[in-house]
């Protein structure tokens, strides 16, 4: 208990020294190992673990999925999903806000990443929503919780490293996301027409579309839902696995890149940032799976769960904790980081108080989405400095406001009722 | 030179993510359609799971493209983030020397078991030996950024995973 | 005060329910403390120090101090110990499994293949049999171009031979499989298809007369924790190791089979025995596996590998006679 704790503290003073995360975890992971194990072993452990996760079968799916997302990114898919959405919802109040919404969830579904669906979703809507006279608050904060939706609707490569780092089956994650990325957008869309009911001059009404206009936006975003249908009805009809679903998209995606005409010089761009993505995130896999195996050995776990049954604690009070303890590290901690660092501590408990694994990967991916956007360390944040950098933070943060309250909200009905969560899993897998 | 040599390395890595979803396609494929398998699909996943991660840590170390926490930066004085640099680039310097020693001796180590793949029987220890000899370049390349002045975005910082 | 206590840490890879954790393994640790008089103790981590694949090492370099390992998971590593994986060689794990523990003490042990740890114990599980989704099995025939998951490397030259396409996917997405028809069978014994719920999707078990082959299992322990405990607490650990492990081990899974066979039988599953046509054409079929044991084994240095193997078969028979 105290060298776990001790460990925790260690790790958490060399992050915010500006130590890279993977390095701090590994080193703090290696050097807890070698006090409580010895030298030798914990040299050993350093090389075990690199090379078993880095030939690790299961990761694969992670380039892969990168690689889809960055394609139909550079592909320019995104101004089609806008114009469609812009067509149906546009002619209302908030309407080009909620149309954001509404086609960051249907990039989400076929991209891995929010950061990626925020930059690509961002670009198209925000412009647009300014030459309508939106106000920058309401779109930059749209942008920001809207590509939120990337990780939960699937596929969603947190998903696939959570499903990984604790042995989930990754295909029931996916399905397990469908229902609250649903959730989620119609919650988004409340949070936008509470703002604009709160100040009705940010998002001034525009021109409503003809139906050949809908027609005609519906029908160039097919490739969209087939892509969609490809990757989730391929692994729900046996066609390949979750695992290899990844590869599959990934070619898909690659055809339409071509059939858009993306460039040689921009398809090498799309294959250097997905290398480069990749390899960051296994260097932080294999950081956290080496501070795993010290948490592991100081088995503080089972005192904490011993400790939780001693004290009565109901088990909802512990998720009602951990929420908390995962709402303050979102403030201040990368979320991927967050999550990877808290896993081996969090997971063992909450599952030896009985809840589903699939259910608690949602959970934690929720509360992941939520430390997104939630000041001052908020990747979502950040992302749109980047993409508007004439915005304030000041200003995006206060519209994100109704956004959190919305999260908040989702997060707490899950826990109220985690059938939202588990009844799409069990529905396609038993 | 060394725009080179990353140039060269970036390309290798992205030809074998190309490679990878195509594995992938064509196990799928002989699966489904001609009723059997690419032989070996799974252990060359494996395997160039290694080619694209370490081929990339020299030059995410250089470049500093780590997954860092920089919520202090705007009220850390330059001393401070000397000695900051200082601490993260000596900690994985180190912590990639001892993987590239331990790595080598591992290959060793799977090269007098005669460990092989299942199917295609290729022997693993060259595998190991790679990720050794990269993790030792690794090592340096962070040695190099030891006394690199903090904030000089030259080199192109990257703060954040970017991958939620 | 006490006498010093060593700590043994017990990598925990092997699933909560694993079907030998209560009946054997728990028992064991709860033996070695009462044995030693509580200066030995098991603990076990919460969790699995490294993956799978690794347990050897994982014990080799004392990042636990005990920990089970599969040697079918490391191909090329323990070439001669493939003697356990190999088909039809008996249906009983009861007698299986001790019998494999003495061919190991007899014959392999002189060549170290675990070498730098200690072997506590070991033994062969469970015989697999043919579990698949369209019919019992009359002729190999059949199973020409049906999509098998290969639990081993073994396995995958045994489904060559039979003509059936080995597919090589990890056990934990059997459910994912079979549910959504990547691969239309297995190779399982009967406890697994309850384990993995695949009893609605796989109804017909053809049972193969010595099975199609099974996994080889070895309990070890870092060999320089092993040598700092005293002589006598190392005789008394042994004493409730080794043979007397490996037959509880065996004797556990024997039930397991019995009850998980009458489970599946209720619940519509069609088990039955292979024919004698069909048992004919396999063991011919098989023949080049023992061939490639028995090659394999001689280059390891294991000269007289054909004896062996003889030994191995006569220790079997002898078994289900006694029984
Ligand atoms: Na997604
Ligand atoms: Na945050």
């Amino acid at each position: 208990m105290l060298a776990a704790s001790i460990g925790f503290l260690c790790a958490f003073a060399l992050i915010f020294l500006r130590v890279p995360v993977a390095i701090a975890l590994a080193v703090v992971g290696a050097i807890g190992f070698a006090i409580v194990n010895g030298a030798t072993p914990a040299m050993s452990m350093l090389a075990l673990i690199t090379s078993g996760s880095t030939m690790s079968y299961y990761l694969s799916v992670i380039p892969l999925f990168i690689l889809m997302g960055n394609l139909v990114a550079g592909a320019g898919i995104s101004a089609d999903l806008y114009r469609a959405g812009q067509a149906f919802l546009g002619h209302w109040r908030g309407g080009l806000a909620m149309a954001t919404i509404v086609s960051c969830g249907g990039f989400a579904a076929v991209c891995g990443s929010s950061v990626a669906t925020a930059v690509t979703m961002g670009k198209v809507s925000i412009p647009s929503m300014r030459s309508y006279g939106y106000s920058n608050g309401l779109s930059a904060a749209t942008v920001a919780a809207g590509g939120t939706l990337g990780i939960l609707i699937p596929p969603s490569i947190i998903m696939v490293v959570y499903g990984v780092s604790t042995e989930t089956h990754i295909g029931q994650l996916f399905a397990a996301g469908l229902l609250p990325g649903f959730l989620g957008v119609v919650g988004y869309a409340l949070a936008v027409r509470w703002t604009v009911f709160r100040k009705p001059e940010s998002a001034p009404p525009a021109e409503r579309a003809t139906t050949r206009e809908r027609l005609e936006a519906l029908r160039r975003i097919w490739t969209v839902a087939a892509l969609f249908v490809l990757v989730l009805g391929g692994i729900y009809t046996g066609l390949f696995t979750a695992t290899e679903a990844g590869g599959i998209g990934s070619v898909g995606a690659l055809a339409f890149a071509i059939a858009r005409r993306v460039s040689l010089r921009e398809f090498y761009e799309i294959l250097k940032d997905t290398v480069q993505t990749t390899a960051i995130l296994f260097a932080l896999i294999i950081g956290a799976t080496i501070f795993g195996e010290f948490i592991n050995l100081t088995g503080s776990h089972r005192a904490i769960l011993e400790l939780v049954g001693n004290s009565e604690l109901s088990p909802y009070t512990v998720i009602l904790i951990i929420t908390v303890i995962y709402v303050l590290l979102g403030c201040v901690l990368d979320s991927l980081a967050m999550m990877l660092l808290t896993l081996p501590m969090f997971f063992p408990i909450v599952v030896g108080l009985g809840f589903d694994p699939v259910w608690f990967g949602i959970f934690v991916v929720m509360l992941v989405e939520l430390g997104l956007i939630t000041p001052p360390i908020g990747m979502n944040l950040f992302i749109l400095r980047s993409i508007a950098p004439e915005v304030p933070l000041a200003t995006i943060i206060r519209g994100i406001m109704p956004f959190i309250v919305s999260d908040v909200a989702r997060i707490l009905l899950i826990i109220a009722f985690p059938s939202i969560v588990l009844i799409l899993p069990r529905l396609f897998f038993g | 030179m060394l725009t080179r040599i990353e140039t060269i390395t970036t390309f290798a890595a992205s030809v074998l993510v190309l490679l990878l979803a195509f594995l992938t396609l064509g196990d799928v494929i002989g699966r489904n359609l001609l009723g059997s398998p690419l032989p070996g699909a799974t252990e060359l996943t494996e395997l160039s799971l290694v080619g694209i991660t370490f081929l990339l840590y020299p030059q995410l170390a250089y470049r500093q493209r780590h997954v860092v926490i920089d919520l202090f930066d705007n009220v850390t004085p330059p001393l401070m983030k000397r000695v900051q640099q200082f601490i993260a680039a000596a900690l994985g310097a180190g912590t990639f020397a001892v993987l590239a020693w331990r790595l080598a001796v591992q290959g060793s180590r799977v090269a007098s078991y005669g460990d092989v793949t299942p199917f295609l029987q290729l022997p693993l220890s060259p595998a190991y030996y790679f990720m050794a000899a990269l993790s030792a370049v690794t090592a340096i390349a962070f040695l190099l950024t030891i006394f690199r002045v903090p904030g000089d975005d030259n080199h192109g910082a990257a703060r954040h995973s970017g991958l939620e | 005060g006490a006498a010093a206590e060593t700590v043994l840490t017990y990598s925990t890879w092997l699933p909560p329910g694993y079907v030998l954790n209560e009946p054997v393994l728990k028992p064991w640790s709860a033996e070695v403390e009462k044995v030693t008089e509580g200066r030995v103790r098991v603990e076990w981590l919460p969790k699995a120090v490294g993956s799978a694949a690794a347990q050897f090492d994982v014990v080799h370099d004392g990042l636990a101090d005990v920990s089970i390992i599969l040697p079918g998971y490391t191909p090329g590593r323990f070439p001669i110990m493939e003697i356990g994986e190999l088909p039809l060689l008996e249906n009983d794990p009861a007698v299986l499994s001790p019998s494999f523990y003495r061919v190991y003490d007899q014959y392999l042990k002189q060549l170290k293949p675990f070498e730098g740890t200690h072997v506590l114990s070991i033994w062969a599980s469970t015989p697999t049999h043919i579990v698949n989704d369209s019919a019992i099995i009359t002729d190999v025939a059949q199973l020409k171009g049906m999509k098998m998951r290969a639990p081993s490397a073994t396995a995958v030259a045994i489904m060559n031979q039979l003509g059936i396409v080995p597919i090589q996917k990890p056990v934990s997405e059997m459910y994912e499989l079979a549910s959504t028809g990547v691969v239309d069978g297995t190779f399982f014994p009967f406890n697994p298809i309850l384990d993995w719920k695949v009893q609605d999707i796989f109804k017909y078990v053809t049972v193969v007369d010595g099975g199609l082959g099974q996994s080889v299992l070895a309990l070890l322990v870092n060999e320089r924790k092993w040598n700092a405990i005293s002589e006598e607490d190392r005789a008394a650990i042994m004493e409730i190791s080794g043979e007397k492990l490996s037959l509880a081990a065996g004797k556990v899974y024997a039930k397991g089979e019995e009850t998980s066979r009458k489970a599946l039988e209720e619940g519509g599953v069609t088990i039955k025995d292979a024919s004698a046509e069909l048992m004919t054409q396999i063991e011919k079929a098989l023949e080049p596996i023992d061939q490639a044991w028995i090659k394999k084994a001689e280059e390891e240095g294991l000269a007289n590998a054909g004896e062996v193997l003889k030994a191995f078969r006569a220790e079997l028979d002898k078994g289900a006679g006694a029984n």
